[in-house]
């Protein structure tokens, strides 16, 4: 290969190089390309009973997130768009009036901003798998998250746009906080012989109950097992032997997660949308054979 | 009731403040042509006693004609980055305006204190988050005191506090300290 033609090899690929990074920016749809109406909303509220709500969201563009890594359908957000969490009046309607600075004051408990996630959510979602684990967003793509103290069971989030159309009537409202009354902490059960009853207070006649239990063995075996169940009957029965796979060896630990879920309303603006609350609690115990 | 009252009180005491700066400008209308003008800077801080509130700055600049043992003073001034403690980005309440304010002058050699009274009016502009969630006007009265040290016939270093009543909800310990050009 002489010269000349290594040159032209080299650029060639420092090109190509070059148009990787940029696709990957091509990826994501900015959001000043976009109307609200072209706008698939995704929003996902949590809350594990401690002081802090967590809530995430996605936009995509005509069609929900997915699984199979479309990057390209994911809006991200540019200039003057917004999305707000609150547990009020939507931001853009406030006036705090001859009250600004207990009003400003008062507005951190009630108002906040959504960060965008730099991270793909599946390299975060593993670390926090109890409060991010259920999946209505995709784990790649563009998300945003917002956080606001756990003291109301209603939550708006609002859509603000400098050349589009705001959609600030997203809501849903969150089930009752809740107990796992069993199985308790550090009890032991035989994958084989026990039933697993699981039981819990506050029934909510507005809930699905969606039931989900991690099994990890000394082997490094794992089983994940879920159900749901769509009345809320403060009960479910883990049937014995359903928990019992040929790969799971030994004393196995096992995390419990009970989630309570709500469906709430995407604002119709949008071309479409999912708003879900999940009130989830978490029991760990112990499976031998 | 008591809000009305207290709305009631407020605008009492700045129609007296109107009347007496008015009436000061007619007197002085009238005097006699060698007196005192100064040119006062300052640069300082202000304080809600609102709870949960951090310092933000301040900028004072006013003109001041001294007369017996008075003092008339038109100013503006700028109170900003008055943030809530543990605020989220770009959360922040500014506040410009301009200000008359009397005084009376005490000579203690080799410092002057005045002693003085005034009326800021002044717009409030505060943003959450980066959102803009008040812009707002307000007249509110205010306290102050100023200790003046005169260095030479035209330059004078000085300090002073305000303290002035519910600027749109808030009210405001304002400390500057400066200097005083005299001509």
């Amino acid at each position: 290969m002489n010269f000349p033609t290594r040159v032209l090899g080299f650029t060639l690929l420092c090109s190509l190089t070059l148009a990787g990074c940029d696709d990957d920016d091509d990826n994501n749809v900015l959001s000043d390309t976009v109307s609200t109406g072209q706008i698939y909303a995704t929003f996902q509220v949590v809350s594990d009973g401690n002081d802090e709500v967590f809530v995430e969201a996605q936009l995509t563009k005509g069609v929900p997130p997915t699984q199979n890594n479309q990057r390209e359908s994911f809006v991200r957000l540019v200039d003057g768009d917004q999305l707000w969490l609150s547990t009020g009046e939507d931001i853009s309607q406030i006036d705090l009036s001859n009250n600004v600075f207990d009003g400003v004051k008062a507005l951190s408990d009630t108002q906040v901003r959504f960060e965008e996630r730099r991270t793909e959510r599946e390299s975060y979602r593993l670390s926090f798998l109890f409060l991010f684990d259920r999946v209505i967003l995709s784990d790649f793509g563009d998300s945003y998250s917002a956080e606001l103290p756990n003291t109301s069971s209603r939550f708006r989030i609002s859509f603000l746009r400098d050349d589009s159309r705001n959609a600030t009537d997203s809501f849903v409202d969150l089930a009752e906080p809740f107990s796992v009354v069993s199985p308790s902490v550090n009890s032991r059960f035989s994958r084989s012989r026990d039933d697993i009853m699981v039981e819990w207070d506050n029934t909510d006649s507005e809930s699905s109950v969606e039931i989900a239990a991690n099994v990890s063995c000394p082997n490094g075996s794992f089983y994940e097992y879920t159900s749901t169940i769509d009345n809320d009957t403060g009960m479910f029965v883990i049937g014995a032997g359903t928990l019992d796979q040929s790969n799971l060896q030994g004393i196995c630990s096992t995390t419990l997660n009970v989630r309570k879920v709500r469906t709430g309303q995407f604002d119709p603006r949008f071309i479409g949308g999912a708003v879900n609350s999940y009130q989830v609690r978490r029991v760990v115990f112990n499976l031998e054979s | 009731m008591s809000q009305r009252r207290f709305s009631l009180k407020k605008s009492s005491f700045l129609l007296v403040i109107c009347f007496l700066f008015s009436y000061s400008c007619l007197v002085l209308s009238t005097a006699a042509a060698a007196q005192n003008f100064h040119a006062d800077v300052g640069i300082g801080s202000v304080a809600p006693t609102n709870s949960g509130y951090e310092t933000g700055y301040a900028l004072d600049h006013a003109i001041a004609y001294e007369h017996s043992i008075f003092v008339f003073r038109l100013g503006g001034m700028f109170l900003g980055s008055i943030e809530p403690e543990d605020a989220a980005e770009d959360t922040e309440i500014d506040i410009g305006g301009v200000y008359l304010n009397v005084a009376g002058v005490i000579e203690l050699a080799p410092v002057k204190i005045e002693l003085g009274t005034g009326v800021l009016f002044s717009e409030t502009r505060a943003d959450f988050m980066g959102r803009r969630v008040s812009e707002e006007s307000d007249q509110s009265p205010f306290a102050g005191v100023k200790v003046i040290l005169g260095i030479n016939k035209l330059v004078s270093l000085q300090a002073d506090w305000k303290y002035i009543d519910d600027v749109t909800g808030g009210n405001l310990n304002v400390v500057n300290a400066g200097v005083r050009f005299s001509f």
